[in-house]
């Protein structure tokens, strides 16, 4: 291969000469070459001063403020990072987006509501007197299925021999006769009275409820015979 | 030799296989949320994308706010970076676009402004890496000079020719990652740092002996 050189092939070639980039039989020849040409040697050396005048560039070094500031970005960053793996904060963070939007698209209501609402509660309570509203007959009112009367549980085997008479029994809370008594107009007699008492003595009572507890009371019975003929 | 590759298990990792394993492991502590791996990677690109950021926008400000945006997007689309290049040129080619996207916008809406550091003394300070207190006060005065004249020079090429030079002279990206970060083809990438060098070599000749266009600057030996 022929290595020959001239000047403007030379001097094409001296940053790559500089470089190391050429073929060893190259680089000899522009060694020869630059041995024996002032001109070309020139050039050798301006390519060697800007080389060596680039090279000699201070290099910048960050400042302590911006290595703060570099270093607070790879923080957040970091952050941000393991924040974007985690499911469970994304959940939790979309959950808080959810209701901050909720909130604030309440919001704009919330005050008016309220003032309606106290507003009305003032109006209301400036003509609640002169409104003479009427109260209802609550003392009459009988409370249904909150109360049951005294009832018979069993009949005395004993039979009463009589006739028809109407007895008034007073059960106490236990369901056990405390007194009876024959209403005023009917007199039965003495063996009446015996009878009527064994009939009620060997009789069981439930007594009677209020607001679902057992209470003493009186109740009115009629006892009176069937009779059954053939 | 037979001719047979065997696999050498042993043989130590090139700078850049280490480089890129090291870059391996954090991408994947990074999206494991790993808290120390943020702290790695910022340690690891944060003052190269300023840098890349600053020599692309010539303005600390600027700059900043990029780097911001550059780590705001390089978290965020940690799940989709897929591999296909590597964690330092995919974090690269975020900053070059953000540094466009930035120009762009200065262009549009802050031509007439002028930034308010360059009026203090403290963010000079801040901003610039402390200076070697072993040079003589005259080899600071020229290198300063020199360092000054050649920041001007950059800011003089155009940006599509100057971010390729950046990348490549002062970066130290290969050609082939520069195309990966640029997203253009390797021959568009030479033919960039080409025209980038011979712009910066225009500009500093005329500063520096306007009557014969030829630069006359030479480098003082690096300590």
């Amino acid at each position: 291969m022929n290595h020959e050189m001239n000047c403007s092939r030379v001097r094409g070639s001296l940053w790559e000469f500089r470089d190391g980039g050429l073929q060893p039989g190259e680089t000899a020849a522009v060694n020869q070459h630059l041995a024996e040409c002032r001109e070309c040697e020139v050039h050798a050396l301006e390519v060697k001063a800007l080389a060596s005048g680039l090279h000699q560039l201070p290099h910048m070094a960050v400042s302590p403020l911006l290595a703060t500031r570099l270093r607070v970005i790879a923080s957040k960053e970091r952050a941000r990072e393991l924040y974007r793996h985690d499911l469970g904060a994304r959940f939790g963070e979309a959950l808080l987006r959810f209701r901050l939007k909720m909130d604030n698209l309440v919001r704009p209501f919330a005050v008016p509501a309220t003032g309606g609402l106290l507003a009305s509660f003032f109006c209301f309570a400036s003509i609640v007197n002169a409104l003479q509203l009427q109260r209802p007959e609550w003392d009459y009112d009988i409370p249904i299925g909150f109360q049951s009367e005294v009832a018979i549980n069993e009949l005395s085997p004993f039979s009463f021999g009589g006739g028809d008479v109407m007895v008034q029994l007073s059960v106490d809370s236990r369901g056990l006769v405390t007194d009876f008594a024959t209403p005023t107009g009917s007199t039965p007699s003495h063996e009446e009275m015996q009878a009527i008492g064994n009939l009620v003595l060997y009789s069981t009572f439930t007594p009677a409820f209020r607001l679902g507890r057992p209470v003493a009371s009186k109740r009115l019975f009629y006892i009176h015979h069937i009779s059954i003929k053939g | 030799m037979d001719g047979t590759a065997y696999l050498n298990l042993n043989a130590a990792l090139t700078p850049e296989q280490e480089v890129a394993q090291e870059d391996q492991r954090i991408l994947c502590a990074l999206q494991s949320g790993d808290a120390a791996a943020y702290e790695k990677l910022l340690q690891r690109y944060q003052n190269s994308v300023y840098n890349l950021a600053w020599r692309l926008l010539n303005d600390p400000s600027d700059a900043a706010d990029v780097v911001q945006e550059v780590f705001l997007k390089v978290f965020r689309n940690l799940d989709g970076f897929r591999g296909q290049s590597s964690l330092r040129t995919w974090i690269y080619r975020i900053a070059v676009n953000e540094s466009h996207n930035r120009r762009r916008w200065l262009f549009r809406h802050r031509r007439g402004e002028t930034a308010l550091e360059e009026y203090f003394d403290e963010s000079e300070s801040r901003e610039r890496p402390l200076v070697d207190t072993s040079e003589s006060p005259f080899d600071f005065a020229m290198n300063r000079e020199a360092q000054l004249l050649m920041e001007e020079g950059l800011a003089a090429v155009s940006p599509v020719f100057r971010t390729a030079l950046v990348l490549r002279e002062v970066d130290d990206l290969s050609y082939e990652e520069i195309a990966d970060v640029l997203e253009v083809s390797l021959g568009t990438v030479k033919s960039r740092i080409l025209r980038g060098r011979e712009g910066l070599r225009r500009y500093l000749a005329s500063r520096l002996d306007p009557a014969a266009g030829r630069l006359q600057l030479f480098p003082r030996a690096a300590k």
